[in-house]
């Protein structure tokens, strides 16, 4: 409030320069050439991840106590959280700010406790009253699984058809259990379940009803077939008994068909299947060793996956390839070639030589072959073997997603491609316009019919690191390798509640507002005002700047600790 | 009781008197003691003072004006580059009217570098508008502080007590420290009334607009002219109390004198011998001590000289392109004078160079061949 004072004499003036009136006389705004914009923005984390979870905002709860909240703000964009917080890569610590300050947040870590909340205690998600429309899905995996519960969340009659006897493919029929125990798994499934979807085992499209019936009788059918077709490898020829690919072996050991093996395998491969593969027959009772024909650089499995075979004493022989395989008494011999590495080829990887006259031979029993997996189609019938099913399924309106969509495979991706498949549907069904293929629209943002936040995601030049203490990052506890690989136990422990917690609190929070009132007190005009987030501890909180006196100093956008105060040219 | 201090131990000695509460400080030679002292004296009980460590001097002089706006006694001191590295902030502690008291240990102002004693520092921050009190010996050192506080605080502008290094800040004299009670009796709590007031919420030193920023100003200005008046007020009552008395010039042996020298500091100790061992000569000489510069008491001085015909003025420092900057002053006040003498400007001492008896009198002796040299003239150096 301005108090009017006239002072027309000189001893009307106070003996201190100091004035009762207030400044508010004086419009610092006008001296302003650039201004504060606020600007909420994606976290890199955020932005890496491919199911664009929210992850500052889980963290900023975590750490202030909220569970449960942090647990609903991560269920909103992840369907299976406690399954993504074990088997993930973690694309979003890859990308974490706080790796130039100390290390990076130990997101999985974080994600894998959250998950198991959800399980325990079932988040209270928003859920869309019934739109009486339905849709087909072929496949359970993580891009079948996602897209029925996001679909359901959104009013949808959800039916996935599963030809296993039980649903969850590559979750189930290719992660060992030691990365994911089943229960986790299974509880991840009843949750989907729960929501309404009504999922039939034992049912196979193209066999046991075709897709055009599919067509018919749901108003939409999204397809995630998956790629369980292994890739051949050329063993000079062979084609006796003793090869087996390393889908199909680890499908049989989780359907529980071969439950020991003995003898010396040969793996050929450096995915993850070729890992799988190898640490399963190790906890079977066989004898495994990996060859994979470029070197550990290239290796396209997760790092954890190589390092913890590594921990088990599984050998890998690297740039190694099989050239030939043969018969010799009741075992088999395989000539093996060592190869160099040249120029690069199509993939930026360098593409391996062989170097001539290096042959040798080993002996062993079993070969199992884990050279890359192609998508199946056979679920289309006929039509799956022609030259071109994606765009007979395009010209029908069949989604396809998940491994068999194209693009990165991991269960991420898959998961997130199911998401994606929900909101196109969504907005096919209910007439909405659907978002930009480039658009990386969150099911929140599409329930709440928000916008997508504009910007770069924060950079780490953004981030007021003064605030912040050094700290080491959480790390997961591993069992015994060698009490480990004797059977199939999960090999790492989670974090407690107060691990979790205490690695939350060191996220920087990049993007998001969370109400520290920071840019408030360092305003020298007092031309900030927060309008705190009431929802939930004032994470998304917003600031209002007072334009008649801001004047463009910076100091507010230099202090947030988190990077939401954009200096702009007005 | 007398006790054996250095300058800088009887400023600290005046400090813990004058119950200063807030002490901001940056250690630079030679002004380090002074604080040293008082962050001992804040640590261990004997003040009950916050001495705060600061990473400049500038920083230091920050906290004295928030301190001092909050209604605390605040004390800093400095010395040299450190004195330099203030400047804006003195201004701001000026205008601002805040009674802040800083002791200056007079070090000269690189470059080149050089940590001994010359008046280069005070002087060039003459015109920041705070008082300028020069000690003699280290008894004037003690006193000052408090005298400093006594008026300063009536006026609402900050005073520098300033001494000289070396000479003496770390040379040792039979000093008599006031008693606690007796000290409280000249100087009580302070009790600023335009400090903040929580119940009555102001901006303190705002935006002022060309339509208000010349009272204001004015303001500044008469506070810091009727000051001469507070000077002679409060050194009245401080005689009354110790006995002592520091007037804002004080003259010695001038009766008949025909030249008079006139200086600022520790220097007019040997002026004082030198004009004994003169008279002894029969050269008729006396000498002008000039304790307050700022405000510049010109009346005093043009009274004081009238009459003679020659005042050889010795500064401490020079301001290049101008000359000695007392001798400028004097200049100036006896320009609307009478009867105006002659003055001849002299710089000595630079840099710790010794200003001696014997240069003092050689250069007294041969004033008159000097009358037609360019001034100033430097004493005693290098041909
Ligand atoms: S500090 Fe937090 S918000 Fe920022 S990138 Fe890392 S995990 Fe994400
Ligand atoms: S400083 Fe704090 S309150 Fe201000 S915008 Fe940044 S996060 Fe929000």
């Amino acid at each position: 409030m301005t108090t009017k004072i006239t002072l027309t004499q000189i001893d009307q003036y106070p003996e201190v320069p100091s004035s009762w009136g207030g400044m508010e006389w004086n419009k610092t705004g006008s001296w302003r050439f650039l201004m504060p914009v606020f600007s909420p923005r994606p976290s890199p984390c955020s932005r890496e991840c491919p199911l664009q979870n929210n992850i500052p905002e889980m963290m900023a709860l975590l750490a202030d106590g909220d569970t449960a909240g942090a647990t609903l703000a991560l269920a909103l964009e992840n369907p299976f959280p406690a399954v993504l917080g074990r088997v993930c890569p973690a694309f979003c610590t890859e990308a974490c700010n706080r790796d130039r300050f100390d290390e990076r947040v130990s997101i999985r870590a974080v994600e894998r406790l959250l998950g198991n909340e959800a399980l325990k205690k079932h988040p209270d998600l928003p859920k869309r009253k019934a739109t009486g429309k339905s849709v087909a899905i072929v496949g359970s995996g993580p891009a079948g699984l996602s897209t029925a519960r996001f679909l359901a969340l959104l009013g949808y009659a959800v039916t996935v058809f599963e030809r296993e006897e039980a649903p969850g493919g590559v979750l189930r029929l290719g992660i060992p259990p030691y990365r994911l125990p089943r229960d986790i798994l299974d509880s991840c499934i009843d949750a989907i379940r729960r929501l309404g979807v009504d999922i039939r085992t034992g049912v196979s499209i193209g066999t046991d009803i075709i897709l055009t019936d599919l067509e018919k009788d749901f108003d939409a059918v999204f397809a995630a077939p998956g790629a369980h077709r292994s890739l051949d490898v050329d063993l000079g020829g062979y084609t006796g008994i003793g090869v087996l690919s390393g889908l199909s072996f680890l499908a049989d050991v989780f359907r529980g068909t071969i439950d020991s093996v003995t003898g010396e395998y040969a793996v050929i491969g450096g995915g993850n299947t070729a890992l799988d593969a190898a640490r399963t027959i190790l906890r079977l009772g066989g004898s495994p060793h990996i060859y994979y024909r470029r070197s550990r650089d290239e290796m396209p499995a997760f790092t954890d996956e190589i390092e913890e075979a590594r921990e088990e004493d599984i050998p890998i022989s690297y740039l190694t390839a099989p050239v030939g395989l043969t018969e010799k008494k009741g075992r088999l011999a395989m000539t093996l070639i060592t190869m160099e590495l040249g120029e690069e080829d199509a993939s930026g990887r360098r593409r391996p030589v062989q170097i001539s006259g290096s042959e040798r031979e080993v002996c062993v029993d079993r070969v199992i072959t884990a050279v890359g997996e192609a998508e199946d189609f056979s679920f289309m019938g006929t039509d799956g073997d022609k030259k071109d099913p994606v765009s007979i399924l395009d010209a029908e309106g069949v989604l396809l997603g998940g491994d068999a969509g194209g693009g990165r495979r991991t269960v991420a991706d898959a998961a997130a491609a199911g998401k994606r498949a929900a909101i196109m549907i969504d907005a096919r069904l209910s007439g909405r316009p659907a978002p930009e293929a480039t658009e990386r629209m969150t099911f929140s943002r599409w329930l709440e019919e928000r916008p997508a936040p504009e910007g770069d995601p924060v950079a780490f030049e953004d981030i007021q690191t003064a605030y912040f203490k050094k700290s080491d990052a959480y790390r997961l506890q591993k069992t015994d390798p060698h009490m480990r690989s004797g059977d199939f136990s999960e090999v790492t422990a989670g974090p407690t509640e107060r691990d979790a917690a205490a690695e939350a609190a060191r996220c920087f929070v990049c993007g998001t507002c969370i109400d520290c009132k920071t840019c408030e007190r360092f305003c020298p005009d007092f031309s900030l005002s927060i309008i705190r987030n009431l929802k939930a501890r004032g994470v998304g909180s917003s600031v209002r700047v007072d334009e008649d006196f801001c004047k463009g100093c910076g100091i507010c956008a230099r202090e947030c600790p988190r990077g939401v105060i954009v200096m702009k040219t007005p | 009781m007398k006790q054996l201090l250095e300058g800088n131990h009887a400023v600290s000695m005046g400090v813990l008197r004058s119950r200063v509460q807030v002490i901001p400080a940056y250690p630079i030679t030679p002004q380090t003691h002074i604080s040293e002292l008082l962050a001992q004296f804040a640590s261990d009980g004997t003040m009950d003072a916050r001495y705060i460590k600061v990473e400049s001097e500038h920083s230091a002089m920050a906290a004295c004006i928030g301190a001092a706006t909050a209604g605390a006694r605040t004390f800093t001191a400095t010395s040299s580059q450190g004195l330099a590295l203030m400047h804006e902030l003195l201004h701001w502690a000026a205008g601002g009217r805040l009674p802040i008291v800083m002791a200056c240990v007079n070090r000269t102002l690189g470059a080149p570098w050089n940590i001994w004693n010359d008046q280069s520092d005070s002087m060039s921050q003459r015109d920041t508008g705070w008082l300028q009190f020069y000690c003699e010996d280290n008894q004037d050192c003690v006193d000052s502080v408090l005298l400093a506080y006594a008026v300063a605080e009536r006026v609402f502008t900050p005073a520098m007590i300033i001494l000289d290094a070396f000479i003496l800040s770390h040379t040792t004299e039979a000093v008599d420290v006031p008693d606690e009670m007796t000290a409280d009796r000249f100087l009580p709590p302070l009790n600023n009334p335009h400090a903040i007031d929580l119940d009555s919420p102001r901006a303190f030193s705002p935006v002022v607009a060309p339509d208000h920023f010349t009272e204001v100003k004015y303001r500044q200005f008469d506070a810091a002219r009727r000051a001469l008046t507070v000077i002679d007020e409060e050194n009245r009552r401080f005689k009354e109390i110790f006995g002592r008395s520091y007037s804002s010039i004080e003259t010695y042996r001038t009766d008949g004198a025909e030249t008079i020298i006139a200086a600022c500091g520790a220097v007019c100790g040997t002026i004082r011998a030198a004009v004994d061992r003169l008279r002894e000569e029969k050269t008729p000489v006396g000498m002008l001590k000039v304790r307050t510069f700022r405000p510049f008491p010109s009346e005093l001085i043009t009274d004081a000289v009238s009459g003679v015909s020659t005042v050889f003025v010795l500064d401490k420092s020079v301001i290049p392109g101008q000359g000695g900057p007392l001798a400028q002053e004097i200049r100036a006040a006896l320009y609307d004078a009478n009867k105006r003498p002659r003055v001849i400007g002299a710089v000595a001492g630079l840099g710790g160079r010794d200003i001696t008896v014997d240069l003092i009198c050689e250069a007294i002796r041969g004033l008159e061949k000097t009358k037609d040299t360019p001034q100033p003239f430097f004493l005693g150096m290098k041909k």
